[in-house]
């Protein structure tokens, strides 16, 4: 009696599940999908939320000294960020120039669609997120998702109609192709899959990092522009016996704290 | 007819509940502990005493569900549920037929193994037709091997709980049911 229970049960369930998959790829199932995440994108956002509330509170001073040596570092920090502003201008004005001697096209015009984060990957081992819009707006596999300006933080890997998923960088199937803003510009691949950090692998040993470098895409990548920031190089790893050296990068957006992100519409 | 709404509303809740709990210990807990599998956690417990393959009608609406939050093609994680179920209960019938807690929680991390062996497969093969890449990498399995020790231990100590409530999963009581 049981084991007929679960063969009968085995072939309809079965059966159930190839209907689904055949006709969900005609695009049958589309609104009731839509239907069904409505239902419990409030729980995950919700769930998000007092997530990187908690986390905030992990972030507290022991004592006064503590304190005031974080008001000092991010001072110093701050000072040094208008310094480099003001040469990052002078530096931007004189690269225009040369670009308009030579004749140079602006290949900067980026197509961007702003989106909205609507959940993460419920699948446990993955590092994605899910946005709000999809291939009506003209997204497609591959783009380069950004924040704030320019600050890569992952790529598409999946869209439909109205949504798409975005694969983080600190995901570990992640990998970008990125260039240090160093002397050699030491070319490497960066990848994730390191918990917070990510780690800049391949960079030839010959080379000089030092820590503090920045990080951008290299534009080696088909959809991938060159110059996004990835992040800074926080500690290096160069052994002996090893053909590279790697560096551990701090990434330059905070990858669990995201409600709006931007996409990079490539041709 | 008011005891089949009421079963029927009971499953409903139940199963958004399960989805629910899912979705907060994804999202909240720390590294490592979001890999904890709530929904196949429940399934594995459920399965213990299903006797009308009913594990199998909760492993497709739990798969639906995730089917609309996951990043692999539609359909993979539906089908990995659905035949890590049946391996599941065949391996429960036929070869770790003790329910003391430890085989239990081994039954739980071979179950998670079958699982992962499941989905990496079906996941190439779909891929393969909708030309996507998977890169599958040692960060993978280290993910994978923090997902089967920390559901399966999740098992045993829901398991240690709840065979002191519910006689069905307490191995003293088995005889009777059989």
């Amino acid at each position: 009696m049981r084991k007929s229970n679960w063969q009968k049960t085995t072939i309809l369930i079965g059966g159930i599940i190839l209907f689904l998959v055949f006709f969900n790829y005609l695009g049958w199932f589309d609104f009731g999908k839509k239907v069904l995440r409505q239902l419990f994108v409030p729980f995950i956002r919700q769930s998000g939320d007092f997530s990187v509330k908690i986390k905030d509170d992990y972030e507290f001073f022991q004592n006064r000294e503590q304190f005031f040596n974080a008001y000092r570092a991010a001072q110093l920090s701050l000072q040094k960020k208008d310094e480099n502003e003001a040469k990052l201008k002078l530096l931007e004005e004189e690269n225009s120039e040369l670009k308009k001697q030579l004749g140079f096209k602006d290949k900067t015009h980026y197509n961007v669609v702003l989106t909205k984060v609507i959940g993460n990957n419920l699948e446990g081992t993955e590092k994605t997120i899910i946005i709000d819009r999809g291939e009506n707006e003209g997204i497609k596999v591959g783009d380069p998702a950004v924040v704030d300006e320019g600050v890569l933080v992952g790529k598409v890997i999946k869209t439909e109609k109205d949504i798409s998923i975005i694969r983080l960088l600190s995901d570990n199937q992640s990998k970008v192709a990125s260039t240090i803003i160093n002397r050699e510009k030491s070319l490497g691949v960066v990848e994730g899959g390191y918990g917070l950090s990510v780690k800049m692998n391949f960079i030839p040993r010959n080379e000089v990092v030092q820590i503090g470098d920045l990080v951008v895409t290299s534009g080696l990548e088909e959809d991938t522009p060159r110059g996004l920031l990835i992040g800074k190089v926080a500690a290096i790893e160069n052994e002996a016996y090893q053909p590279f050296q790697q560096a551990i990068l701090t990434p330059s957006a905070d990858y669990n704290r995201f409600v709006y992100i931007s996409i990079i519409l490539t041709q | 007819m008011f005891k089949l709404i009421m079963s029927f509303l009971f499953k409903a809740v139940l199963l958004a509940g399960i989805f629910i709990a899912h979705i907060w210990v994804n999202n909240v807990l720390p590294y490592p502990f979001e890999h904890i599998n709530l929904i196949f956690a429940f399934l594995f417990i459920y399965l213990l005493t299903d006797e009308n393959a009913q594990a199998l009608w909760y492993a497709l609406i739990l798969g639906l569900f995730l089917e609309l939050f996951v990043s692999a093609s539609f359909g993979v994680t539906m089908l990995s549920l659905y035949f890590c179920i049946l391996s599941t209960s065949w391996l429960l019938t036929y070869f770790l037929t003790n329910r003391s807690f430890y085989i239990v929680t081994l039954a739980a991390a071979i179950s998670m193994f079958i699982y992962r062996i499941y989905f990496l497969g079906l996941n190439s093969i779909f891929n393969f037709f909708f030309k996507r890449n998977f890169l599958y990498t040692s960060r993978t399995a280290a993910d994978y091997a923090y997902e089967m020790a920390l559901t399966a231990l999740f098992v045993m100590l829901v398991y240690l709980l709840l065979s002191r409530i519910i006689k069905k999963l307490n191995p003293k009581y088995l005889g009777k049911y059989e």
